[in-house]
């Protein structure tokens, strides 16, 4: 296969499901699911989104474009199998990043589309009801209601990136909120109990989103033994709007300051640490939300460890551990949420000419649960990254 | 190229996969392709639900939403009806009669004279007599004894479309009267016991005095009458026959049969019963109808039950209907020999030009589906309510106009939505029978039942 086949071949790929697949019940709280766009390499780390090594296009790490020599495309998929306590199991496939980056002498510009917050959980139940009304009384039907939310809030950013002498990286990148939101109620009622040709009750809304988003960041190499980055997304309010004939006017949200940082050391020939942090204040939202639907301050951090691996035919195999937690931003049915993985996950170059990696493969798997109360799901999540890189 | 192994290597182009990355390729997109199937995460907690709806019901009586209820009659004509009905005193007071008339005989015959070896016209052949074969039919009606039917020959001039028990022509500027109803004056030239056991034809021997009557085909003065003699019986024929003998003039000797197909035919029956100002009648022969316009108020003010459970005015908007329908209770159908003998099948098409009524176009049926009701709710006391439902149209009917400001704003004045309903059957016409509604102003008037879910939609948080 060569790498233009493959770019065919990426590009198809993204384009299997129409709309990205649900990931977790507790989507239902608030905006929806954090969900950050990194890439299979990130996840297998418990990167928090900044801090490894190499130069690789990532929505949360500006910079980390800057050291592209060669056009580069790169994609992730994410396959996701979820089980619910007490309830059915899911799943989905989705798509947390894709970007394109071209390099203009020391100059890196990309377009990357990266998803934010993810909706996609419904419920389904049967109830009793009284069906006021009647001159004789009230009698009871039995509905069956359903409800659905769907789509999500993803991001999409204009960068440019370039190194500033040997050890240090700079990026910045602006965009938009886009996607949106559905949703979606319907009751039935039961026809034996109120005749055959009753009909169900529908109602439904969308709504798209904007609004501004900035993100800048620095990646500074000391010595080849350790890089140490840093980033800060900053966001207008989150608009959105609803789509005719949904009724209402526009609600914003304000989204918070998010800062991060990582880096990666090298522990040992072979062995290298990766270690990240994140922060992010949520007060204002919470209040745009009409208070006690979002927590504070958000933090996520985590690690791993990268382990030059086995080589097959020349190729190495690098082998990653990781674990991340991570503060969920929106409160679920009262509760404050969050989630924690541990990872594992290997790379591979699929291509190399005259050196230079020109197709490269990772794949990241985490086991993780997230919990509110007494709500909790365990998940099973695969993100797998292509990049391809020529000229 | 040899390895350190000193196996020559495979070449390989620079750019290509080598296969072992494929694999993994291949692997990654099965793996993507399997997380494909979308089960969307579900929760059964119904309070998780951020939205309120309620379900309420909401009865409207007549004076509510009925205008202009109008009956109308004479719709086809009992020769369009399949079947020939024959009855007498039938649920005591239903008397039928089927009339027949039938195509003449040949204009000649081709007969060979004695001793020649060619045939020859002839045209002076003289009927002699002849059968009247009349096929029963016993889905619905079957004697459990053995019944008397009388045939009787015509005499006065009748026209099949028009004709009734007491009319013999009935059509714009012509009508006559039989000089006895029913046709009673025709002259019977044959009586016989039918036992359906036996047989499922009637046979009724054909004078030549009838045989002859009948030879011609353009006299309107013949045909045959076949009514019963059994007190309470009622049968149904599907087809007849009128098979002659005739005698050629041209050989003596020989006798010729030849048969004759019904040309027209229908039933005549009494009591004539038209409609009712005061009820919805649907079918019978001539089929009748009735209809009424919809006034629906744009909405529920005080004083209806329903504001007891939520806040009144309540606005009628089409979307939170999720069903409406008609509730009409039967009557017993008068006379009883008239009520349906089968399923009475009722159509509800809007009228598309309510001015033109009777002869106004009818639109596409506003119910789902036919209604069916059984034979059985016209009989005795009746008294079953029966509900059409008629959703769709009531949505379409409440968003057919914007809200007018002021009070009483009625729906239905100006929509582009028809508002006036006809009730009909299907098929007219189907059968004698008829079906009877209660009309407003009785006990057991139409009244709408409606299903309201209310909600205020769905929002974001």
């Amino acid at each position: 296969m060569s790498s233009k086949r493959l770019t065919i071949a990426l590009g198809l790929l993204l384009f299997l499901p129409a709309t990205a697949g649900a990931q977790s019940l507790f989507s239902g709280g608030g905006l929806g699911l954090l969900s950050d766009p990194v890439d299979a390499r990130s996840r297998a780390l418990g990167s928090t989104g900044v801090g490894t090594s190499g130069w690789h296009l990532l929505p949360t790490d500006p910079a980390a474009a800057a050291g592209l020599v060669l056009p580069t495309v790169s994609a992730s998929a994410q396959p996701v199998n979820l089980q619910i306590e007490g309830g059915a199991d899911a799943g989905g496939t989705r798509f947390p990043g894709f970007g394109v980056a071209y390099p203009f002498g020391r100059h890196i510009i990309s377009v990357q589309f990266g998803s934010f917050l993810e909706q996609g959980w419904r419920v389904r139940t049967e109830r009793t009801i009284g069906m006021p009304g009647a001159p004789d009384g009230s009698p009871s039907v039995t509905t069956r209601d359903l409800y659905e939310a769907s789509g999500g809030v993803g991001q999409f950013r204009l960068g440019w990136a370039t190194r500033i002498g040997s050890s240090v990286a700079v990026g910045v990148n602006a965009g938009s909120y886009s996607g949106g939101v559905e949703r979606r109620f319907l009751r039935e009622l039961n026809p034996a109990e109120v005749g055959p040709d009753v009909e169900p009750f529908r109602t439904a809304g969308r709504w798209r989103a904007s609004g501004p988003v900035v993100s800048a960041g620095v990646i500074w190499d000391p010595s080849v033994l350790y890089r140490v980055t840093g980033a800060v997304d900053w966001s207008g309010d989150l608009r959105l709007d609803p789509v005719a004939p949904t009724p209402g006017g526009v609600r914003e949200y304000s989204m918070p300051l998010t800062v991060r940082l990582g880096g990666e050391f090298v522990l040992t020939p072979g062995l290298a640490l990766h270690t990240g942090l994140s922060r992010a204040d949520w007060s204002d939202t919470d209040r745009d939300l009409g208070g006690d639907a979002a927590r504070g301050v958000a933090w996520g951090y985590g690690g791993g460890l990268e382990l030059a691996g086995p080589s097959i035919r020349g190729r190495g195999l690098p082998l990653r551990v990781g674990v991340r937690h991570q503060d969920l931003p929106f409160h679920f049915d009262g509760a404050e949420t969050r989630e924690r993985s541990f990872s594992f996950g290997l790379g591979s170059n699929l291509s190399i000419a005259e050196a230079m990696p020109v197709a490269r493969f990772d794949i990241g798997l985490e086991r993780g649960d997230r919990d509110a109360g007494p709500l909790s799901e365990s998940f099973w999540r695969t993100t797998i990254s292509l990049r391809v890189a020529g000229g | 190229m040899t390895n350190k192994d000193g196996r020559v290597n495979s070449p390989r182009r620079p750019g290509r996969i080598p296969g072992w990355r494929r694999a993994l390729l291949a692997g990654a997109a099965l793996l993507i392709a399997g997380g494909c199937s979308d089960e969307i995460p579900t929760s059964e907690d119904g309070n998780l639900i951020p939205i309120d709806a309620q379900t309420v019901q909401v009865f409207l009586d007549w004076e509510e939403f009925g205008r202009d209820f109008r009956t109308f009659g004479g719709f086809s004509t009992p020769a369009a009806l399949s079947t020939l009905h024959i009855a007498r005193e039938y649920r005591g007071d239903l008397d039928a009669a089927a009339l027949l008339r039938f195509a003449g005989l040949p204009g000649s015959v081709l007969v060979r004279p004695p001793g020649s070896p060619t045939t020859q016209a002839d045209t002076a052949y003289v009927p002699v007599g002849g059968t009247m074969v009349v096929r029963m039919d016993t889905t619905r009606f079957r004697p459990e004894v053995p019944i008397e039917l009388t045939a009787s020959r015509i005499i006065s001039r009748w026209d099949e479309r028009t004709a009734g028990w007491a009319m013999a022509v009935d059509t714009f500027g012509d009508a006559l009267a039989w000089p006895v109803p029913g046709a009673g004056e025709s002259v019977p030239f044959s009586t016989v016991t039918w036992d359906p056991e036996v047989a499922d034809s009637v046979v009724f021997e054909v004078d030549s005095v009838t045989a002859n009557a009948w030879r011609r085909g353009d006299v309107e003065e013949r045909g045959a009458r076949i009514s019963v003699n059994t007190p309470g019986a009622r049968l149904e024929a599907t087809t007849a026959i009128f098979r002659a003998d005739v005698r050629s003039q041209v050989n003596p000797d020989t006798l010729i049969p030849l048969a004759a197909n019904p040309l027209n035919q229908t039933t005549i029956y009494a009591p004539e019963v038209g409609v009712s100002p005061d009820e919805f009648r649907i079918g019978g022969a001539p089929a009748r109808r009735a209809t009424l316009r919809l006034a629906l108020p744009s909405r529920i003010e005080e004083g209806n039950p329903v504001c007891a459970a939520v806040a009144c005015p309540l606005e009628l908007r089409p979307e939170r209907i999720v069903y409406a329908g008609l509730v009409m209770t039967t009557a017993p159908t008068t006379p009883a020999g008239l009520a349906p003998v089968d399923t009475l099948r009722m159509d509800v098409r809007p009228a598309l030009a309510p001015d033109r009524l009777p002869k106004s176009p009818l639109g596409p049926s506003v119910q789902p589906s036919i209604r069916r009701i059984p034979a059985t709710a016209f009989l005795g006391d009746a008294g079953v309510t029966v509900e059409v439902p008629m959703t769709r149209y009531f949505r379409d009917l409440l968003g057919g106009v914007e809200p007018e400001p002021g009070e009483g704003t009625g729906v239905g004045e100006s929509s582009a939505v028809p508002s006036t309903l006809t009730f009909l059957s299907p098929s007219e016409p189907v059968s004698l029978g008829f079906g009877s509604f209660v009309g407003p102003g009785s006990a057991g008037e139409p009244f709408l039942r409606l299903i309201l879910t209310l909600s205020d939609g769905v929002s974001l948080p």
